[in-house]
């Protein structure tokens, strides 16, 4: 009987140890910091940076219940962290950033860079990198000080935004986590999700920015092409919503739009150099898989699916050589044709400096529209 | 003292002494020689691994029964044995300072930055004496009982590949001259370590010699490829500039990930690992008493006499602001303790085979 307990006495004391002591130093209580749940980064004119945080705020309302509230601080300074230390004397309670769902950039900022803005996160172990980046049309601070709901913290909101238009392939869904392995790679570049205010208390997520490595091009794609950018990079997430306005005139004279719903895609993105002209060149093809949802341009409603298809084709073939144009211009490889080159020509990669050589790739696309069912009519 | 256990028990052994701290560094280490190849280098030193474990088991097998610290006596006569000894119990002490050092490190960064060092040292070198006093066996259950955490720490990495991977990342296979991808099997080597183990346990195994031989090929192996898995999940999940920045990126890779109930995998990993990173420990203070006691209390006491070496090592090597030439002395040791004086104990065991035997016999 002694014998157990001599044996056994080591382990409880461990236990408790380990249980208590490593709490008495880095116990956080909950009441005592103010979480932060939104951040935005703008440029100052003095070339510092310009930080508004949306922080949290509990009241309790008595029987257990809270109302979440959010109140507003800004601060400038040359890093992030400066910024940071000077909200936290503004706030009672100690800042905590990181369970912040969204960062918003201001455009201005975007241009000259955004990694040195975001270095801060990746450094530090405790910072939550799922956080949700977008580039804000305008002023960054300006989107943070919106309020869409009364009483209800804005970044709860754009955070739903963004989840709901990365579910439709609208937008791509870009965290810090992964906007840095983009950003770090030479041989891709990335896009962010743009944000804009288009009314005092609406916000509206729906085109997308390029990039050249870091720096924000200032050529942003608008609703339609941003989908098609995301579906020819083979990047469905749900589903995609399509809305294509027809070239013919319908029987009624009004322009015609028909909708449809991609479910399923195939993409094949071929690179191949053309050894007598030193030239790269570079094929995408997608097939698009999807649902009709709404066609009127018949008399009878009636769908001619292979006639369709083809009609529909021309259109996004025609806009997928513009974005496929823009990005050219943009020097943004967001389909990633670099990394393809330099797997399958590792010799030719390590001689050219992709970043020149990239905006003249003769890039083609192809795109094939199946349709697969047009609902409950015919 | 010498009480057998199972070949099954050995394996456990191995694998938990060698799986540590290591791995969570290693990809970014030997990215940084061999690049997208370095899955290739992790293979090469498994290899390097399995010609140096045949030279143990060769050696074991010659001397049945008999460890290490049994053998130099054999080998060198009463004196230069125990001294030989007494030099690997002090290695064995340094190393689980230097192991324990890093760990405290590890934590201090990513869980329990404001809690003071030489708490968590306390913490560490208690947990481990309280195993490691206990005969082998039960710290081989042990291992075995937690050895079901790798099957969980697997299963935690697969949901990595819900992240954007790129296999372009290691094509094409062979990027890196052979001269990159050897120097990367080398600092992989320096990250496998524990092995050395088989010299002083395999003694201890009832087992035939050819049995014993099967289970360390196969703890070598079973190490080798999940190291090699790491690795490769950090290159295809990385980008390389990324990687050669990231200080630990088998915790980052974990970063990026979120489910509905669960966020910051990397912490929940980096708490599971807190187990093999102890082990290891636990096993280096079994070695160091080992390689100078022969009965039960003297080892116990040994075990004792070490943790407060190790205190000390520890406590010292935490406060250095520069590890760089520490590791680098390290290594060197460890090249000369496990590799050139088992060599050279198997290389005289042909020329002493004779009178060897008619000692042993």
């Amino acid at each position: 009987m002694k014998k157990t307990i001599k044996k056994w006495l080591p382990a409880v004391w461990i236990g408790l140890l380990s249980l208590s002591v490593s709490g008495c130093w880095d116990i956080h209580y909950l009441v005592n910091k103010k979480i932060v749940n939104g951040i935005s980064l703008d440029k100052q004119e003095n070339g510092q940076l310009r930080g508004t945080v949306k922080a949290i705020i509990l009241e309790s309302k008595g029987g257990g219940q809270f109302n979440v509230k959010d109140k507003v601080a800004q601060a400038t300074g040359g890093n992030l962290p400066e910024i940071g230390h000077k909200i936290d004397s503004m706030l009672p309670g100690t800042i905590e950033a990181n369970k912040a769902f969204v960062i918003i950039i201001g455009d201005e900022l975007a241009k000259q860079g955004i990694m040195p803005a975001l270095e801060f996160f990746y450094r530090l172990p405790k910072a939550y990198l799922n956080t949700k980046v977008l580039i804000a049309k305008g002023n960054a601070a300006e989107i943070l000080n919106v309020s869409l709901l009364e009483n209800n913290p804005i970044a709860f909101d754009i955070k739903q935004m963004v989840q709901g238009s990365e579910r439709t392939t609208l937008v791509p869904d870009q965290t810090l986590y992964s906007l840095w392995n983009q950003v770090s790679d030479p041989a891709e570049d990335t896009v962010l999700p743009m944000i804009r205010k288009i009314d005092h208390d609406t916000l509206v997520i729906d085109s997308t920015g390029l990039f050249n490595g870091d720096i924000f091009t200032g050529i942003t794609l608008s609703r339609e092409d941003s989908i098609l950018l995301l579906l020819m990079n083979g990047k469905l997430s749900k589903v995609a919503w399509l809305d294509i306005p027809l070239d013919r005139k319908s029987h009624s004279g009004k322009a015609d739009v028909v909708s449809f719903e991609v479910r399923k895609i195939k993409r094949k993105l071929e690179v191949s150099v053309n050894k007598d002209m030193q030239a790269i060149e570079s094929h995408i093809r997608v097939d698009l898989y999807s649902n009709i949802d709404s066609y009127t341009s018949s008399p009878d409603w009636e769908i001619d699916s292979k006639q369709l298809s083809k009609e529909l084709e021309t259109i996004l073939d025609k806009r997928a050589s513009k974005i496929t144009r823009q990005l050219l211009k943009a020097n943004c490889d967001a389909f990633g044709i670099g990394r393809k080159l330099k797997a399958s020509h590792t010799a030719l990669w390590n001689s050219i400096d992709w970043k020149s050589k990239y905006p003249e790739v003769k890039l083609t696309t192809e795109i094939h529209v199946h349709i697969t069912s047009t609902g409950a009519l015919k | 003292m010498n009480i057998s256990i199972t070949k099954n028990q050995l394996f456990f052994l191995i694998i938990k002494t060698q799986i540590g701290i290591g791995l969570l560094s290693l990809p970014s280490v030997i990215q940084h020689s061999a690049g997208g190849d370095a899955w290739i280098s992790v293979l090469g030193s498994g290899l390097a691994i399995q010609l140096l474990i045949l030279v143990y088991w060769h050696l074991c097998k010659r001397y049945p029964g008999m460890n290490l610290s049994e053998m130099t006596i054999v080998f060198f006569g009463s004196y230069i044995g125990r001294s030989v000894n007494a030099i690997y119990y002090c290695f064995f002490v340094i190393i689980a300072g230097y192991a324990c050092t890093l760990y405290v490190r590890l934590i201090k960064v990513w869980l329990l930055p404001l809690t003071p060092g030489w708490v968590l040292l306390l913490l560490i070198i208690g947990v481990s004496i309280y195993l490691a006093l206990e005969d082998l066996r039960v710290i081989a259950r042990f291992y075995q009982l937690a050895a079901v955490l790798f099957v969980l720490l697997f299963v935690i990495s697969l949901a990595t590949f819900s992240n954007d991977i790129h296999l372009s990342n290691i094509l094409p296979v062979g990027q890196s001259d052979i001269s990159q991808i050897i120097s990367g099997s080398e600092k992989t080597f320096f990250a496998m370590l524990g092995f050395e183990v088989i010299l002083y346990f395999s003694a201890q195994v009832k087992d035939t010699p050819s049995g014993i031989l099967k289970t360390i090929t196969m703890a070598n192996w079973f190490v080798t490829l999940f190291y090699s898995y790491f690795v490769f999940i950090c290159l295809i999940g990385f980008s390389q500039e990324a990687l050669s920045k990231v200080k630990e990126p088998v915790l980052f890779l974990l970063r990026g990930l979120t489910f509905q109930l669960f966020d910051r995998l990397d912490l929940i990993f980096l708490t599971i690992w807190i187990i093999p990173m102890s082990a290891t420990i636990v096993s280096y203070f079994c070695l160091a008493g080992k390689s100078l006691a022969t009965s039960k209390k003297g080892y116990q006491r040994l075990v004792w006499i070490s943790g407060l070496l190790v205190l000390l090592v520890g406590s010292y090597l935490y406060k250095q602001e520069n590890m760089e030439s520490i590791s680098q002395w390290i290594e060197y040791g460890y090249l000369l303790m496990i590799v050139a004086v088992p060599l050279l104990m198997w290389i005289l065991s042909f020329l002493f085979r004779s009178r060897h035997k008619r000692r042993l016999t």
